[in-house]
């Protein structure tokens, strides 16, 4: 009867999302349609779009499941993603989406190549999306496929199917149109489930204050900060940073706040996307950490589970049916919204970015044809990979957002801050907080210092673009 | 439960609704005074006009 009831559900879901796609393709009428909606998204949508692509199914069960062993103190984190929000829509999205529209760019990477004047910047982030987006996007896969067959009880690579098929059906017909307006049901939709999962753990333990009692009668660390200088110090801050600041120059999140319409709809957007980017993770990591005193009434300890595990087997013990539907949905929704921001991000980078650079007289129509195509097989070898995931992808997972923010924090923030930025600085900007991160990574990473890879690789990104940019600006004066 | 708690009390910083000051001053309140900012910022410009 459940499973009757959740394919339902899954069907319901694929229905509207078709729905989706038909709407947004009636819309898409040039390449810049596809591509960056027109530049003519109102605020409303994308700022439910924002939060839905920044939030996925991995916070919904990956981070909460980890938030059950590190407590309350998992809330900071997504505290902070307020913050963030506030930064990339006041600050930032005012310039970069003027900037956009006046170059005419159309992926990130060619907003740098066009802002710098030169193709070498956009072939080489090029690049660094199409290597680095394509293990958190499997991540995003494996996510899926993991909450439906743990949940509904299917094979672990028909849940990685149906989110292929989803994603294809709309990303392939509409692009950003289609891909903003399902994140904005998506959005709604999967808000709903874990505010109602959060009410739901509270309700479980008594009430409010009485819950962070119950947590710190199994361990007083529940409800404290870590103490300075251990592991769950170290990941607390780390993931603060790297999950909130890191945030801010991922493409495929840059994408969603470069391309909105207008100054007032920037705004709307401000507000919807900080009060979203508030609430979900608070009520993602505060479930995550209540389910460790509801698990103990289950008789089970969550630090003998795997992180991943704590979060279905919350679901499986103390949730009614109702709410496990809704919670499905939600992660449904969580997965497919970050997934279809990655395809249709690196789709396009990889062919406005390299593809055609490399190919003579390519029209727009021929790239349109190709870039949707790509879409497809991009949809279809992250299925694969997903369902014959190597090791390494985890691991690669890991870093992703830590590498990009490293190579990009320097070149972007540059472009629209400073004047005298020339492509020379944002080159060694990139190449130095690409090459710190990965050599702090290997060599530096906790546990054998407390500090992530996105501190050294963001300074150093944003120190060189400034310095070796200022220093040739001094030396053509001086000339 | 209370003598537990009462424990708890005098060795570490928790509120009155049992969490960590820290965790509160660290995150919650940053992150509600980042929805302020964005309300003022958004209710300041609803006579913009701009559209």
């Amino acid at each position: 009867m459940d499973s009757a009831l959740y394919i339902v559900v899954i069907a319901f879901y694929m229905a509207i999302l078709a729905v989706v796609g038909w709407l947004g393709k009636k819309k898409v009428r040039s390449i810049s349609d596809w591509y960056v909606g027109g530049f003519k998204i109102g605020g409303i949508v994308m700022g439910v779009a924002f939060f839905a692509t920044y939030f996925s199914a991995v916070l919904m069960i990956g981070f909460a499941g980890s938030a059950s062993k590190w407590g309350m103190s998992a809330t900071v984190i997504g505290m902070w993603h307020a913050v963030s929000a506030v930064i990339a829509f006041a600050v930032l999205a005012p310039r970069l989406s003027k900037a956009f529209k006046e170059l005419n760019a159309m992926t990130f990477s060619e907003f740098l190549s066009l802002r710098y004047g030169s193709k070498i910047l956009g072939y080489t982030s090029a690049l660094i999306i199409a290597i680095f987006i394509i293990p958190y996007t499997v991540s995003a896969f494996i996510a899926m496929g993991s909450a439906i067959s743990t949940i509904v009880g299917t094979p672990f690579w028909v849940g990685v199917l149906v989110a292929g098929a989803i994603i294809a059906v709309y990303v392939f017909s509409g692009g950003l149109f289609s891909a903003t307006l399902a994140e904005f049901i998506q959005g709604i939709v999967m808000t709903i489930a874990v505010v109602a999962v959060w009410i739901f753990s509270y309700m479980l333990l008594g009430g409010f204050v009485q819950a962070h009692e119950a947590m710190a009668a199994i361990d007083i660390r529940s409800v404290t900060f870590p103490a300075f200088g251990t592991t769950t110090w170290s990941v607390i801050i780390g993931l603060t940073a790297v999950m909130g600041f890191g945030m801010l120059v991922q493409p495929q999140m840059v994408l969603r706040y470069a391309t909105i319409s207008s100054r007032m709809n920037i705004k709307r957007a401000l507000l919807i996307a900080t009060f979203g980017s508030l609430l979900f993770p608070l009520a993602a990591y505060s479930y995550g950490a209540l389910s460790r005193p509801i698990l103990a009434s289950f008789g089970i300890d969550v630090m003998t589970l795997k992180d991943d595990l704590i979060v279905p087997l919350f679901v499986k013990s103390a949730f009614p049916a109702w709410l496990s539907v809704l919670f499905l949905a939600g992660i449904m929704c969580a997965a497919t919204s970050t997934i279809d921001a990655l395809i249709h991000m690196t789709a396009g980078t990889l062919t406005r970015d390299l593809v055609r650079p490399a190919s003579k007289n390519i029209s727009d129509k021929t790239q349109l044809r190709m870039t949707k195509i790509i879409s497809l097989i991009l949809s279809l070898g992250c299925c694969i990979i997903a369902i014959y995931p190597p090791g390494l992808i985890y691991q690669l997972t890991a870093y992703t957002w830590q590498v990009l923010a490293s190579s990009f924090m320097g070149p972007l923030v540059m472009a629209l801050f400073y004047k005298g930025a020339n492509k020379y600085g944002a080159l060694a900007g990139m190449v130095a907080g690409f090459a710190s991160a990965q050599l702090w990574y290997f060599f530096l990473a906790p546990p054998i210092t407390p500090i992530y890879p996105f501190f050294p690789g963001v300074a150093s990104s944003l120190i060189v673009s400034y310095l070796v940019s200022r220093v040739l600006v001094l030396g053509q004066k001086q000339a | 439960m209370l003598e537990i708690l009462g424990s708890i009390a005098q060795t570490s910083n928790l509120s009155p609704i049992g969490i960590d000051w820290w965790i509160i001053l660290g995150g919650w309140v940053p992150g509600f005074l980042g929805l302020a900012l964005a309300f003022v910022i958004w209710a300041r410009s609803r006579g913009d006009g701009d559209e």
